[in-house]
């Protein structure tokens, strides 16, 4: 080993190309190799060990890959719609992940946005229609299943995201609230939220700009937690301007005290990760087959849908009006779309069987057949497994 | 307001005419679960069954 000059040790001769070089320690009574900060032999904070067992802790992993636990944080997915007009109700309506509302009066939008930070594609913009005078929260919250949550018990976490105001945000103060929730039940729905059994929330409001910035906030996660939920809301006042809204993109959830970089994933990756919870297929033409199948009866069709992904649970199926779909080899329109679910053929969720009712002019018994669009781009099947 | 069944493992929501499977882990039947609870009854469903 050598010191080549102040701060730099280079270990080996740099003229023998395939020298191996070995750091070691002891075995007794530790065993441990660390890389630390620290004046004088003081260590002041850890970097990377290595422990008698060989095991690697490395503090702020700012590399790590999924250490987001936020599923399309940065709003690339958008399966449902890229508009939606919030309810009352919590709903999924826009944004893969993120369910929404407006209550206990409508009055919001949860809407695609190209206004973006640099190196992101989409944000969301969550508002208040223009001219309204409603001034019910506004608000949209992400759930993280269960079994993404169990390695951030008793952690310090860091919630980040990139925000800027619209031209007539009307929150007092310009105040847009940002938080996470927390639950003692696995599993609870996002729409219950602030009802979760064992609820916490902690957060902090933020002060918006019209100009994009990065906000964080760290707090500790207690140790019996097994839900972790992420809230963004805002109260608008008086009446609507022509952009009373919140852009909002880069959302991360990781453990530690420090806001890392936005971890970015393939568009591959972060589809799949969406689709765990919701997969939709829609028609990109007017002749797009959904299912193929065989004629069960002659007035029904019954086929096999996989899935992309094995979804959390049973899905709930929804479809647009039967009047858009029809069977391909006869032509006719189907009268109705069924799910038939059971637990035990499809575990882990993999694929589902559906079925038709239809006219039985035309058909026979046992042959195979398609259900397509009927002329129609906007026919759609869409499977729900959300919390 | 839901439907009654439209075979033996699902139910159906009137307002979009959702498939709703029986399982506990599902939202939607866990909302079904609660309205039950609440006293209502599902309307009689206009679907057909499984084969």
């Amino acid at each position: 080993m050598s010191l080549l000059k102040a701060n730099s040790v280079q270990i080996g001769q740099s003229a023998t190309a395939t020298q191996n070089f070995t750091l070691s320690v002891p075995s007794s009574p530790d065993g441990t190799i660390k890389l630390a900060r620290g004046n004088s032999g003081a260590t002041t904070q850890d970097i990377l060990s290595v422990n008698s067992s060989g095991a690697v802790t490395i503090n702020n992993m700012s590399n790590q890959s999924f250490r987001n636990r936020i599923i399309n944080g940065d709003m690339r997915i958008w399966q449902r719609a890229t508009s939606y007009n919030m309810t009352a109700s919590w709903a999924y309506g826009s944004v893969d992940r993120w369910i929404c509302t407006s209550s206990p009066s409508a009055s919001g939008f949860f809407n695609r946005s190209t206004s973006v930070p640099t190196g992101f594609q989409y944000s969301v913009q969550m508002g208040r229609t223009a001219a309204s005078t409603v001034t019910s929260p506004i608000q949209c919250v992400q759930a993280i299943e269960s079994v993404n949550c169990y390695g951030l018990q008793g952690q310090t976490v860091t919630l980040s995201f990139w925000a800027r105001a619209g031209a007539n945000f009307s929150s007092s103060g310009g105040i847009l609230y940002s938080g996470f929730g927390t639950g003692t039940v696995a599993d609870q729905a996002a729409s219950s939220f602030y009802s979760w059994t064992g609820s916490t929330l902690q957060g902090q409001n933020n002060t918006l700009t019209t100009t994009w910035t990065r906000y964080t906030y760290t707090a500790t996660i207690a140790s019996d937690v097994l839900e972790v939920g992420i809230v963004f809301s805002y109260t608008p006042t008086g009446t609507a301007g022509a952009d009373d809204s919140v852009y909002i993109t880069g959302v991360q959830l990781e453990a530690g005290s420090t806001a890392t970089e936005f971890e970015r994933r393939p568009i591959g990756v972060e589809m799949m990760l969406c689709q765990r919870y919701c997969w939709r297929m829609s028609s990109a033409s007017t002749t797009k087959i959904f299912f193929q199948g065989y004629m069960l009866h002659l007035g029904q069709l019954e086929g096999f849908v996989p899935f992309p992904v094995p979804m959390r649970t049973q899905p709930t199926m929804t479809s647009s009006p039967v009047s858009q779909f029809s069977l391909r080899i006869v032509n006719t329109v189907i009268t109705a779309l069924s799910l038939y679910a059971t637990g035990g053929e499809f575990e882990p969720y993999t694929g589902v069987l559906l079925y038709t009712a239809n006219p039985t002019t035309g058909n026979s018994v046992g042959v195979g057949q398609s259900l397509v669009s009927n002329s129609s781009t906007a026919t759609f099947i869409q499977f729900n497994a959300e919390l | 307001m839901f439907g009654d069944r439209v075979n033996d493992t699902v139910i159906l929501r009137i307002e979009d005419s959702a498939c709703i499977p029986f399982d506990p882990a599902n939202t939607d039947y866990q909302e079904y679960l609660k309205w039950l609870a609440e006293g209502n009854e599902p309307l009689p469903a206009d679907e057909p069954t499984e084969g």
